[in-house]
């Protein structure tokens, strides 16, 4: 788990050599190094290192009950790494690790441009479908896909020919090292992280495998993404892979089943068992979309379907405005499809598009709409956006560093574009059903500009396994909100002094994770300008993730925070109280106890309370203390009038006195 | 006078609220308290008739005697005839030489001829007098450098009190004062 001086360490037992790269065990955006199991040296072990801001589903696997085809990690876990030099020193950071034992065979092709072996149906059955339906059935209890089946990822058990092993998967995105040739239409032409990540895709992708590996030849070799795509909508995947080759019966059977483009048609692991052991199916007939009876010109082709032009317009967005304002569109559903009321749909959508976000991007909410219209199996479209409805979470974490395509996929969402998506579905799933639940929940979120809000939660919120990515503790890699204060306390030491344990990121991480409702500190954060409410905002959000995760051992943070609050300290008027209050801080601070800090100097708290109360009547005591003082000073007592009023009656009084005395002696003289 | 202390009660009822009640309370009650005051001297005067007819010889005696005090009453015009009071007050006492000589005698008209020719008697009686009108003239000296000493120490007071506030509460305690 942790390095001992320059050595990485993962779990006391295999060394991971940051100084050897095995560039060829690359997995996307998780880079390979050399890795040694000391307790059994001689092992040839690689380790894979996933990048630390997005997510990584190897972190969360679950233990492995037998050997299945396919290389599983050794080891999963964080460790301290290397990231980068700053200023001559080495900087660490945390990332996740997954170490794997090298595969004693050859890979199966090292390049996309490599030629594939050729199988009968035999050997297709036993070397590849056989392990691949062993891999995936584990898959499934597992409840991860593998998202990789492709020839560069797959290794023979020994040499250069015979069984095979599935290549490892964990590292990166799913389905992101995919050729566009092995996803099915809505993955291929989302973006490479905005893919989808079922078993159904890799279905789909064990089809075009074993296609291929039944022709000797990668399907659709030489076309553009774009026509690869379009081929598949147009003659369905299997007719537009096969291009003509000649298969048996059961084989095209089993493949129909696989490429089916509607996945509730596609096979299923079960599906294929039965396929093994003989049963006979109903093959899959490829759905083809309607056709137009004329074409429609646009992005530098002919199009003859609804799919076929949305994707040429997701190809073409800049041209695709254009041609939506022109009404070319209206008029070729209307006469292409003979439907007069094709012109109803498409003002609704202009409706929808002009109704939901921001004034600017009408056009571009349009265009897209109009492609959920068109192409219902086609991924959501926004600009540069494309992305799976399953994968907004991924494709978030992956553009939320990108000023333009993360503004764009705010603006999607803003946009209810996604909901859109889901509207032109033709059949809600259950899990559409939690997907659009999600979103509506989202909504409110995403249009609140402070912090814990807007796109900062909507990432946390889409994707569970987003590292937290605050710029104080990105290279923590927090993905659970118990690390979240241990990294923060780790981080501090290396930032500038007066750097608040708060950002957007932080808050919008603990808001997505926390489970319970932090309206109240996320409204003391919205107002900077207030910075006594915003730093006990700040240090009441930290103090609720440290009642649900209680770590005591956090003293750099305990020293920030009593540092912050020493603002908040001096807004209590009594002076007295402002000494008791900075020693209480500091024990408390020094003891990690966030919740007492902040029922200590909370704004309804007692503490406060009592000192508003009593600095509002001292006000008023002082006023009342200087109304009198002015009297006295404009003469309030000695005035003459009242002087001479006052000397009246004192004589009266003193000669009165005095007569009374003389009268007394008088009448004492007279008895006598 | 008791337009002056209505004045000052109204001045000092500016620091509290129910000051102004309470002159204003002053104010209607000035008539009927006049009134009531009026009554009071004629049964004093009720009462002291029989007396003077009785000792007549001493009163037509003391009469006299009193002549500076009736000259006090009648340029003394302010509201509660204080000045009235102080004159008179010594005057009367300043007047017992001639009672003593008037009751040394017995008491009888005789003895007013012999006693009105006292000389020592009239001194007495027109130096009482003077020592009340000579009180009148001194006591507002006196009494504005008393008040003057009060006014000094009181506001010292409040000075300190509140330079303990802004010591307890720091100087935002002094934001509740109005602009100047």
């Amino acid at each position: 788990m942790a390095d001992s001086g320059d050595k990485v360490i993962l779990q006391d037992r295999f060394e991971i050599k940051p100084s050897a790269r095995l560039a060829a065990f690359d997995q996307g955006t998780a880079q390979a190094f050399a890795a040694e199991d000391l307790s059994h040296p001689g092992r040839k072990l690689f380790a894979l290192i996933a990048s630390g801001t997005l997510p990584c589903v190897g972190l969360h696997l679950p233990e492995r009950r037998g050997q299945i085809p396919v290389l599983w990690p050794e080891a999963v876990g964080m460790v301290d790494w290397p990231v980068r030099v700053e200023g001559g020193a080495q900087v660490w950071g945390r990332r996740p690790a997954m170490v794997y034992l090298q595969p004693a065979g050859e890979r199966m092709a090292k390049t996309e441009d490599d030629p594939l072996p050729r199988l009968n149906e035999q050997m297709l059955t036993r070397t590849i479908l056989k392990p691949a339906v062993e891999m995936l059935r584990e898959f499934t209890l597992f409840a991860v896909p593998h998202r990789a089946i492709r020839p560069t990822n797959i290794y023979y058990a020994a040499g250069s020919s015979g069984d095979i092993v599935f290549g490892p998967c964990f590292g990166p995105m799913p389905g992101a090292d995919q050729p566009v040739v092995y996803e099915t239409v809505e993955n291929g032409l989302a973006n490479r992280h905005g893919r989808s990540a079922s078993l159904a895709d890799d279905i789909y992708a064990l089809g075009v495998l074993l296609l291929a590996l039944y022709m000797g030849r990668r399907p659709l070799r030489g076309m553009s993404d774009e026509q690869v795509i379009a081929a598949k909508i147009n003659l369905g995947s299997f007719s537009a892979m096969s291009q003509g080759e000649k298969f048996s019966p059961t084989m095209a059977e089993l493949l129909r089943g696989l490429l089916s483009d509607k996945v509730a048609e596609r096979w299923t692991v079960r599906n294929i068992d039965m396929w093994m052991l003989g049963q006979y199916f109903n093959p899959v007939l490829p759905t083809l979309p309607q056709r137009a009876t004329r074409p429609i010109r646009f992005g530098g082709g002919e199009h003859l379907s609804k799919p076929a032009i949305a994707l040429a317009m997701a190809c073409h967005w800049d041209e695709a405005i254009d041609f939506v304002d022109s009404g070319q569109l209206e008029a070729w559903l209307q006469r292409g499809f003979n439907d007069e009321k094709a012109a109803e749909p498409l003002a609704q959508i202009r409706g929808l598009a002009f109704s939901y976000g921001p004034g600017g991007g009408v056009k571009h909410r349009t265009v897209s709409r109009m492609i959920e219209f068109m192409g219902s199996s086609l991924p959501i479209c926004y600009k540069g956006i494309r992305v799976h409805i399953n994968s907004l979470g991924t494709m978030l974490a992956s553009v939320i560093d990108q000023g333009p395509l993360r503004s764009e996929f705010a603006e999607l969402l803003r946009g209810r574009l996604a909901q859109g998506w889901l509207e032109q579905q033709p059949k809600m799933t259950p899990e559409l059903t939690q997907v659009r639940r999600m979103l509506d929940a989202l909504d409110p979120l995403i249009d609140r500009p402070g912090p814990g809000y807007s796109i900062e939660r909507a990432l946390y919120e889409l994707e569970p396994l987003s590292p937290c990515r605050s710029d104080l503790i990105a290279d923590y890699c927090v993905t659970h909100l118990r690390d979240l204060l241990p990294a923060i306390d780790a981080a501090l030491p290396g930032v500038d002094a007066g750097t608040l344990p708060m950002d957007r990121h932080i808050a919008a991480f603990i808001a997505a994770r926390i489970g319970r409702g932090v309206e109240r500190e996320l409204n003391a954060l919205a107002n900077m300008a207030d910075q006594t409410a915003y730093r006990l905002g700040v240090l009441r959000l930290l103090a609720v993730v440290h009642g649900v995760h209680p770590n005591h051992d956090l003293p750099r943070l305990g020293e920030t925070i009593a540092a912050m609050l020493m603002p908040v300290i001096d807004s209590f008027h009594r002076l007295k109280s402002r000494d008791e209050l900075r020693a209480k801080v500091k024990q408390f601070a020094g003891k990690s106890q966030f919740q007492e800090l902040a029922d200590l100097l909370d704004e309804e708290g007692p503490t406060r309370q009592i000192d508003q109360r009593g600095f509002i009547e001292a006000q008023q005591h002082y006023v009342a203390l200087e109304k009198e003082a002015q009297w006295l000073e404009n003469g309030g007592l000695t005035h003459p009038e009242l002087i001479k009023a006052s000397s009246r009656m004192s004589a009266a009084v003193t000669s009165a006195l005095m007569a009374s005395a003389v009268l007394a002696g008088f009448a004492v003289m007279m008895v006598a | 006078m008791a337009q002056a202390a209505t004045k000052g009660a109204a001045t000092k009822g500016a620091t509290t609220k129910a000051a102004p009640a309470k002159g204003a309370a002053g104010k209607g009650a000035a008539a009927p308290r006049a009134a009531k005051k009026g009554g009071g001297s004629l049964l004093i005067i009720l009462l002291l008739l029989p007396v003077a007819l009785i000792l007549l010889p001493t009163t037509m005696v003391v009469f006299l005697a009193m002549i500076p005090t009736m000259v006090a009453r009648i340029v003394d015009t302010a509201p509660g005839r204080h000045l009235t009071i102080t004159v008179g007050s010594l005057n009367f006492a300043g007047s017992l030489w001639f009672v003593h000589d008037v009751w040394a005698d017995g008491q009888s008209f005789a003895a007013v001829q012999p006693a009105l020719s006292d000389m020592m008697a009239w001194l007495a009686a027109l130096l009482g007098a003077a020592a009340g009108w000579t009180i009148h003239w001194v006591m507002p000296a006196i009494s504005g450098r008393i008040a003057a000493t009060k006014s000094t120490v009181r506001l010292a007071r409040l000075r300190k009190r509140q330079a303990e506030l802004v010591e307890q509460w720091g100087e935002p305690v002094r934001s509740g004062l109005p602009p100047p």
